[in-house]
Order: structure tokens, then C-alpha cells, then sequence
């Protein structure tokens, strides 16, 4: 009897946790929304800590763009006019992944371009050893 | 097909080079410009703001009859280097007036900033849940903005604003629009 009444307040022990875990105002009752909103949370850079996205972020700037996709959502934006507002606010540096502009040229480019260098390199390398045989 | 290969390194080397230079010349005539602190927002006009005034509860209302450059400051009651910019702010006031939005503040603990430290402001908003900060491109209090006679935002400055700033970037701008 005893253990039952023990394992009782342990099951109610876990019930508060999980309302703890699960903030009702924050989340979106629609599964599909709320599914959205925190995969696009996933590619916007939180403004405070950098170096986070504001899915991952506990920020209260990052809390408050959270809800704000949100209730974008909600008004049936699509995720890349919530994207282009962010942007218009913060400029580019609020999303994780840059557009290729010209001020990112180079951080797109610099791939190829030393992967070019490296293949002139072996060209001439080749080039050299042929004369040599 | 050889010699094709052969000139991509040197068609990228000369890419990587134009773009450098295309860079440099275009952050050097930012730092001309005076544009201290970079918003998405600048020369773009002000976005809308619907808040209720801490005033009389009625909607808070830029006086955009008026047609005159203004300044926005965001601010709040916890905001530490807030209360060192009322000063600054003070002084710009005799020149412009400046609108205050109380972000993500209590309304008596704004009243109660406002009486303690003092008040630069013509009219100030309520900015509970900071939706309109973001409208703004705010990153975090104090952020101050100033608004030219049509409307665009010319000027960001995040942080507070101490007096030689005051003076040596806002008192010029401000000049600057009133010619």
C-alpha cells in the first residue's frame, strides 16, 4: 500500500515537470506551424549571442523573434517573407547561412578558387616531370 | 581542353582580386559617410509603429503633420546606461525633439526613471512586449535613431549616447538636415 502511494507521488512528481517543459502560450497549437517555426528559428543567427541560432538560444531578443515568426506564421506568411523582414530589419547578418552578395563573394568563391590554384599547381607539377622523362 | 584549364586559376585570381578592391573601396566610402554603426534600415523610411502613449493610453503618434526631423530613443526603466544618456538627450532636445519608446518596461517604473533622472522627451510610447523594437532593428536599449524631414532614417547609434557623441555626430547630422 505504502509503495503504491510512493509510486503515485513519483508519477505525480513527473506530471509537474512536464508542465514545466511545455510553455502552452509560447508554442503553436498547429503541429505543422510549430514545426516551421522552429526549423526557420534554425537559420536565424540570435543578434545578442552570435554565435547561436535563436532556436538554441535563451536570449530575450531571441525569444521575442521566435514569437514573432510565430504569429507571422499564424498569419499565413510563408517562411521566405519572414525571412526577407528579418533581414530588412537586421540586414543579412541575422540569417546563419548568407546570400551570395557581393560583400560574401569571396566567402562563397574562396572554395573554387583555391581548389583552382591547387589544380594549377599539379598542372605544372605534371608539366615538369614530363620534360624531365 | 589543356590550356582552358590553364586559365581558370588566373580568370579566379583576378575575380578574387576585383573583388577585394570592390570591398575596400566600398568601406572606405561607408566610413565617409560617417555611418558609425550600420543599420539594414538606414535611408529607408521609418516603419510604423502602433503603440499606445504612456501619456493618456490614447495611440502613440510620431507628430508627422509637422514636417521636421526627429529622434527616436529606446529606452527602459532598467536599463543602466540609459539613465547616463538623459543628460545627452537633454541637451539634443533643445535642438530636436525626441520621441521615447519604454521598451519591454513596467509603466510606473518609467514614470518613476522619468522623475528621477529627468525628461528629454516630447512624447514617449509603450513598447511592452518589444514587438516594435524589432520593427526598429533593435538589438537591446539604448538605441537611438534619427529621422530626416521626409521620413528616412539617416542615423543609428546603438549604445548610450555620451556627450561627445552628442555633439560630434548628432549635433552635425541634425545641422545637416535643418539647411
Amino acid at each position: 500500500m505504502i509503495n503504491k502511494a510512493i509510486s503515485f507521488l513519483f508519477f505525480l512528481i513527473t506530471l509537474i515537470s512536464i508542465s514545466w517543459a511545455f510553455n502552452p502560450e509560447e508554442k503553436l497549437g498547429n503541429e505543422e506551424y510549430e514545426n516551421r517555426a522552429s526549423s526557420l528559428a534554425k537559420s536565424i543567427r540570435c543578434l545578442v549571442c552570435q554565435n547561436q541560432t535563436i532556436d538554441d538560444s535563451n536570449a530575450e531578443l531571441a525569444q521575442d523573434i521566435k514569437n514573432l515568426i510565430r504569429n507571422q506564421i499564424s498569419e499565413g506568411k510563408s517562411d521566405n517573407e519572414i525571412k526577407d523582414f528579418l533581414v530588412s530589419r537586421y540586414g543579412d547578418f541575422i540569417l546563419m547561412k548568407p546570400p551570395l552578395i557581393l560583400e560574401t563573394a569571396l566567402l562563397w568563391l574562396a572554395p573554387i578558387i583555391l581548389i583552382s590554384i591547387g589544380l594549377l599547381i599539379i598542372f605544372f607539377s605534371f608539366k615538369k616531370n614530363e620534360k624531365n622523362f | 581542353m589543356k590550356s582552358f584549364i590553364l586559365y581558370i586559376p588566373l580568370l579566379s585570381i583576378i575575380l578574387i582580386l576585383s573583388l577585394v578592391g570592390l570591398i575596400v573601396i566600398k568601406s572606405i566610402n561607408n566610413v565617409q559617410n560617417n555611418k558609425i554603426l550600420n543599420s539594414a534600415l538606414i535611408g529607408k523610411p521609418f516603419p510604423y509603429t502602433n503603440l499606445k502613449s504612456l501619456q493618456d493610453d490614447k495611440e502613440f503618434n510620431f507628430n508627422l503633420d509637422t514636417k521636421e526631423p526627429f529622434l527616436i530613443n529606446f529606452f527602459s526603466s532598467w536599463c543602466v546606461p540609459c539613465q547616463y544618456e538623459v543628460e545627452s538627450l537633454e541637451l539634443l532636445s533643445k535642438k530636436i525633439k525626441i520621441y521615447g519608446i519604454a521598451y519591454k518596461d513596467k509603466k510606473q517604473d518609467t514614470i518613476d526613471f522619468l522623475q528621477t533622472f529627468g525628461n528629454p522627451y516630447y512624447s514617449i510610447g509603450i513598447d511592452n512586449n518589444g514587438l516594435s523594437a524589432i520593427d526598429w532593428g533593435v538589438y537591446g536599449v539604448p538605441e537611438t535613431f534619427l529621422i530626416n524631414s521626409q521620413g528616412n532614417i539617416v542615423l543609428r547609434h546603438a549604445g548610450p549616447i555620451t556627450k561627445s557623441i552628442a555633439e560630434e555626430i548628432f549635433q552635425t547630422e541634425i545641422l545637416k538636415l535643418k539647411l
